[in-house]
Parts: C-alpha cells; structure tokens; sequence
C-alpha cells in the first residue's frame, strides 16, 4: 500500500541527487516491450544470416565449375554479407536480454550495458546506411565520367 | 520514498545519459533519412501507380501479371500507401524520441522523460509489426504468383 501521508515533494530533495530522472513503471513497461521487439528482430536476422550461410554453401558449390576461384569469390561475398547482418542481430539480442533483465531483477549495471549495446546498433546502422550512400554518389561520378569517356 | 522510487534500484547514471544523447544523434539522423525517402516515395507514388494501371490496361505485361494487377491493383496502391505511411510514421517516432530524450537530459524533464521511450516504443512496435505483415504478405504473394503459374501452366503450348 502506498504511504500518501507525506509532503509533495517527498523524493525530489537529497534523494533526487542522481539528475532527478525517474525511472517510472511507465517508462519500465516501455522498455520490456521494445527489448520484446528488438529480441525479434534479432531473431528474424539470425535467421537470415543462417539463409545465408546456406546460401554460401548452394552458391559456392554451384559456381565452383564457372571460373577460377569464381566459388570462394561467391563465398567471400556471402560470408561478409552475413558478417554484416551478424552485428546488428548481436547488439540487438544484447540490449534485449541485458535491459529485460535489469528491468526484472534492478541491476543498474545490465541496464547501462544494455542501453550501450543500444547504441552501438545505432551506430552501426548509421555508419553502414553513410557508407552505401557513399558508394552510391561514387557509382554515380564513376558512371559519369565513363559515359563522358565513351563519347570522346 | 521507496513509493515514488518504485522499490526499485534503477537510476539514471552519467553513462547511460552518454550512450542515450549518442543514440538520439544516430535516431535524429535515420528520422530525417527517412522523411527524405518518404517524400520520394511519395512522388514516386504519384508517378508509379497510373503507370502499373495504364500498362495493365494496355496489355504490355505478359498475361499472368497483367490479369494480375489489373485485377487487384488497388492492393498495390494500398500496400504501396501503407509503406509509405509506415516510413513516415517510424521516422516521426524516431523524430520525437531523439527531441524527447534530449529535452529530458537537458531539462531534467520527466515528462519529456516518459513520452522519449513511449516513442521509442512506438516505433520499435509499428516496425515488428511491419515485418510481420510483409513476411505474411510475402508469402501470400509466392502462393499466389505460384498457383496462377500453375494454373496458366496448363494452357501454354510451346
């Protein structure tokens, strides 16, 4: 039962040290659901980095014939593209796991772990969708200039 | 006190207050990405759906597309509207997660506080909910595009 006999400002004096944010059963509630989503999303691309791996294997075997080192060129590229997926899937699980369980046992140090594990998928994300969009605009001048090349 | 602290050992600390502004950098960032892609869906919307109708209409599309679309494109134009609304709508919930949790840190304002991670929840709540619908829609169209293969199977004479 909660003590409602007590001054309004009950907790924000010597108690609210610790910059005065409040970790609420609100805030808690939200959290559970998005490290249930995130687990997720890191399920599905797990799963999708195992299809790939199968793929590696199809893909390899069936272009070994094709042309020298054609296969293990066709491999590498499927073992870095589930490389690739296996970073995000990673963080994702770990802030799932660490935050769901800060959540349900107090540990403070699985909730910053958790929180970092956050953000280095967001990083990583950010980092990858600057270095495609990179690639792009360097696809794009290269087409450009060969074009230009081909008429002289 | 244990009342308003919820019983709970969980505090915001130094670090955590770090890696949140970090996260909100990278969420403002895919927000704005995302507002920009939406637009050009947009536009290609304007563009696109005539188009897949008129060339329906006209017979360009060899015969099991064309009776295909011509037959249920207003489920294109409505899975395309529903992407284009998704997009839109993810990025918005990154957009106010990314204001929220700075005005917070920077504010010490719960409310901001509260309403950064309801956003955060939000759009991490309408993406899974997203990939399972165009995992389940995937798979509808597989079926689809493969029992009408099967069916137009019977007719073709080579």
């Amino acid at each position: 039962m909660e003590d409602l006999n007590q001054p309004l400002d009950a907790g924000l004096g010597s108690d609210a040290s610790d910059d005065g944010l409040k970790i609420t059963d609100e805030i808690r509630r939200y959290w559970l659901e998005t490290a249930n989503w995130a687990l997720f999303l890191a399920v599905l691309m797990f799963i999708g980095i195992g299809l790939v791996l199968i793929g590696m294997f199809v893909g390899g075997m069936m272009s070994v014939g094709m042309a020298a080192g054609g296969g293990i060129a066709v491999m590498i590229m499927f073992f870095l593209y589930a490389l690739l997926l296996f970073f995000p899937a990673w963080y994702y699980y770990k802030f799932s796991t660490l935050t769901k369980q800060a959540v349900n046992t107090g540990d403070n140090n699985a909730l910053e772990d958790g929180f970092d594990y956050l953000k280095r998928f967001y990083r990583f994300i950010g980092i990858l969708i600057i270095v495609v969009i990179a690639l792009y605009i360097l696809f794009f001048i290269f087409g450009i200039a060969m074009l230009s090349n081909f008429r002289n | 006190m244990d009342s308003f602290n919820n019983t709970s050992d969980l505090r915001v600390t130094s670090g955590m207050e770090t890696n949140w502004r970090i996260t909100s950098k990278w969420a403002m960032f895919f927000a704005v990405l995302g507002f920009i892609f939406a637009g050009f869906y947009l536009l290609g919307a304007i563009a696109i759906i005539p188009m897949i109708r008129m060339m329906a209409s006209m017979g360009v599309m060899p015969e099991p597309m064309a009776s295909l679309i011509g037959s249920f494109s207003w489920v294109f134009v409505l899975i395309y509207l529903i992407a284009l609304g998704s997009l839109f709508f993810l990025s918005y919930f990154h957009l106010k997660f990314s204001n929220g949790i700075n005005r917070a840190i920077n504010f010490t304002d719960q409310n901001a506080f509260v309403g950064a991670w309801r956003n955060l929840r939000n759009h991490y709540r309408l993406y899974g909910s997203m990939v399972i619908v165009f995992i389940v829609l995937y798979i509808v169209m597989v079926i689809a595009v493969f029992s009408i293969v099967g069916s137009a199977g019977g007719n073709l004479n080579y």
